[in-house]
């Protein structure tokens, strides 16, 4: 293997490394205060509240019931 | 103006001692205490002068004139046609606590981190221009009370018989809650995006309004309507009493009760009531401008926190790309020459593997940013454009997140497929050989890449905002050359050199775009960003 040739590959390899990598930083980087909000919850930060559920009655209205077979031989 | 009513020199708020101070002969007074005339016989309104810029649009308060000439939202300097208004009088400001040198410090630490941003944004000079704003808020107060009966749910196992189910119940009970200090943005000029980053504020410390507050501060005008925003109040108020019922009926003979209600359930079964109030909130704000276009940069006037996405720039992008590069060449280059293995050949294998990466990087990248190009997040600009109140569906989120994470796995999943196909069927032809084995990888790996390629394609062309092809293009156009030097000369030394040289190229373009269209993102023209011009409403009539 000539040396000037595994120079110019490893000077290609390195670069295209390179821009991914800088890239990748330069996103991370540029992006201050991450959004410290899970989207699925609400942010309740500053939020002040008072809530009081009382008297729950509990009635059964129906049962659904699903057999699940955890038993693989039956098949 | 404000007057001193011992020498009728001008006075001021002054952050540090919460008063007003007077220039000329330092006394200071309560806000509550200094009036304008007409101020004081009018409950609802007040009397404000307001600079309109011609550039842009923005209609900002201020008592100084020092707002004549220069507009704080595009950053140009011209002339501000100015005019005395009766203004709606905000319910509540919360006064800066911050001053202008502790925002400063706020965000030096943020760009300390931000080591590829224009380097202006470190300069003292530039920021100085940093501007002490109120930026209208709406605020809820929530109020329910009312005696419910909603469907709960509990999920039962019994291990002994392996059997599962669901009981259903009817829940009922009665719910008093009260909800304080919910805030949302009410100026186009100010996205929620940037408005939540900086949240949350401590309502606790918010005053009554005096119209003298804001002497010496800017003030942005109200111009969402507070509907755009009760839902979301609603939304808060009802997850917070689910769960506390919740909390509540899984008590005794029940471990973990279910309640389903949707908002708009919850609103009627709860008796979810919304009051909206204005209030002024502080924010020290400054716009970057570069050529034709604006950043934002903003930091919470009462806690410091600050934030924005700040532009990369081109020139330190490209210097660090070269520097690494300069720093990975020597570690490559003992690396390649541990394989014994023709350099050529290696290189070609591994410059097709990493553009793969970058494919896949340049798909995940454009997804984002078309998603925040779309201000699909942005309640305010959604109703500015579309005058219809956007609900933020969370299961919608939740459904199209996981669309995205399967779509990725399902894209990589296939494109190995598509490898291990063609490479089995060029097997089976009986063309396999040790040597067409490389080739073979390199043509299907080729094949691979343009696979992507189109997948991106799809993606970005779908999008009819979109104007980034030009890299796409070029990184495809490599993968193209690089295949046809495989089907006409694959062992060639010089063919596969210049393939693997031509993908980088071809793939630094796609980058280079990326960065570009962040930057497009981060620093927009105002005049696209701000308050609707003719052109823009004359678009909107056919919607
Ligand atoms: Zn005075
Ligand atoms: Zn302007």
């Amino acid at each position: 293997m000539k040396l000037p040739i595994v120079l110019i590959c490893s000077f290609f390899i390195a670069f295209f490394i390179s821009f991914i990598l800088i890239f990748i930083l330069a996103k991370i980087t540029s992006v201050s205060a991450k959004v410290k909000k899970n989207s699925e919850e609400h942010d309740t930060a500053g939020i002040k509240y008072n809530c009081v559920v009382k008297n729950v009655d509990i009635k059964n209205k129906l049962s659904q019931v699903v057999v699940k077979t955890n038993d693989k031989t039956t098949i | 103006m404000f007057v001193c009513k011992n020498c009728g020199g001008n006075i001021r708020f002054d952050i540090k001692s919460q008063k007003l101070v007077c220039g000329i002969c330092n006394s200071s007074f309560e806000p509550e205490e200094i009036q304008k005339e007409n101020d004081s016989v009018d409950y609802d309104f007040f009397e404000a002068t307001i600079f309109t810029c011609p550039q842009c649009g923005a209609a900002i308060m201020c008592e100084d004139n020092e707002a004549a000439s220069f507009c704080t939202y595009c950053a140009s300097s011209t002339v501000l046609t100015s005019r005395i208004s009766r203004e709606k009088k905000p319910d509540y400001i919360i006064p800066f606590k911050k001053t202008k040198k502790e925002c400063i410090d706020e965000f030096r630490k943020i760009t300390k981190k931000a080591i590829f941003a224009p380097s202006q944004l470190r300069d003292a000079k530039v920021l100085e221009q940093f501007k002490a704003i109120y930026i209208p808020y709406w605020y809820f107060n929530v109020k329910q009370e009312a005696l419910f009966t909603v469907n709960g749910m509990e999920e039962y196992k019994d291990y002994t018989s392996s059997m599962k189910g669901l009981n259903y119940y009817n829940v009922s009970g009665y719910v008093e809650g009260e909800y304080d200090g919910i805030c949302r943005d009410g100026s186009y000029d100010f996205s929620d995006d940037l408005g939540e980053r900086i949240a949350p504020y401590f309502t606790a410390e918010k005053k009554k309004f005096y119209p003298s507050y804001l002497s010496g501060f800017y003030a942005d005008t109200t111009d969402i309507p507070s509907k755009v925003y009760e839902h979301e109040a609603r939304e808060i108020a009802n997850d917070i009493a689910r769960d506390v019922l919740e909390g509540e009926a899984s008590r005794g003979d029940y471990k973990d009760m279910k309640v389903y209600l949707s908002n708009d359930e919850a609103t009627k079964q709860f008796n979810t009531q919304v009051t909206s109030k204005r209030a002024l909130l502080p924010v020290w704000f400054m716009s970057f401008r570069k050529k034709d276009k604006v950043a934002y940069m903003t930091v919470n006037g009462q806690t410091g926190a600050a934030a924005t996405d700040f532009p990369i720039s081109i020139v330190k992008y490209l210097m660090g790309v070269l520097a690494a590069t300069i720093l990975l060449t020597i570690p490559v280059t003992f690396i390649m020459m541990m394989f014994r293995y023709d350099a050529a050949k290696l290189f070609q294998d591994v410059t097709l593997f990493i553009s793969m990466l970058s494919f896949i990087i340049y798909f995940i990248e454009i997804k984002r940013l078309q998603t925040k190009d779309l201000h699909s997040e942005d309640a305010g600009k959604f109703y500015q454009k579309y005058k219809v109140v956007y609900i933020k569906d969370k299961k919608k989120n939740v459904e199209l997140k996981n669309f995205i994470r399967a779509n990725i796995v399902d894209l990589s999943a296939s494109t190995v497929q598509v490898f291990i196909l063609i490479f089995y069927i060029l097997c089976i032809a009986g063309i396999f050989s040790p040597d067409a084995n490389g080739i073979l990888l390199r043509i299907g790996m080729s094949i691979g890449n343009l696979f992507m390629a189109g997948v991106c394609a799809y993606r970005s062309f779908g999008f009819k905002k979109s104007s980034r092809y030009i890299g796409l293009i070029t990184g495809s156009l490599a993968v193209v050359i690089v295949l046809a030097i495989q089907i006409i000369d694959p062992i060639s030394k010089f063919g596969n050199m210049l393939g693997g040289a031509v993908l980088s190229l071809g793939c630094f373009v796609m980058f280079i775009d990326l960065v570009l269209y962040h930057n497009e993102l981060t620093m927009r023209k105002p005049s696209l960003l701000r308050r609707r011009g003719g052109d823009e409403i004359a678009d909107s009539v056919d919607l």
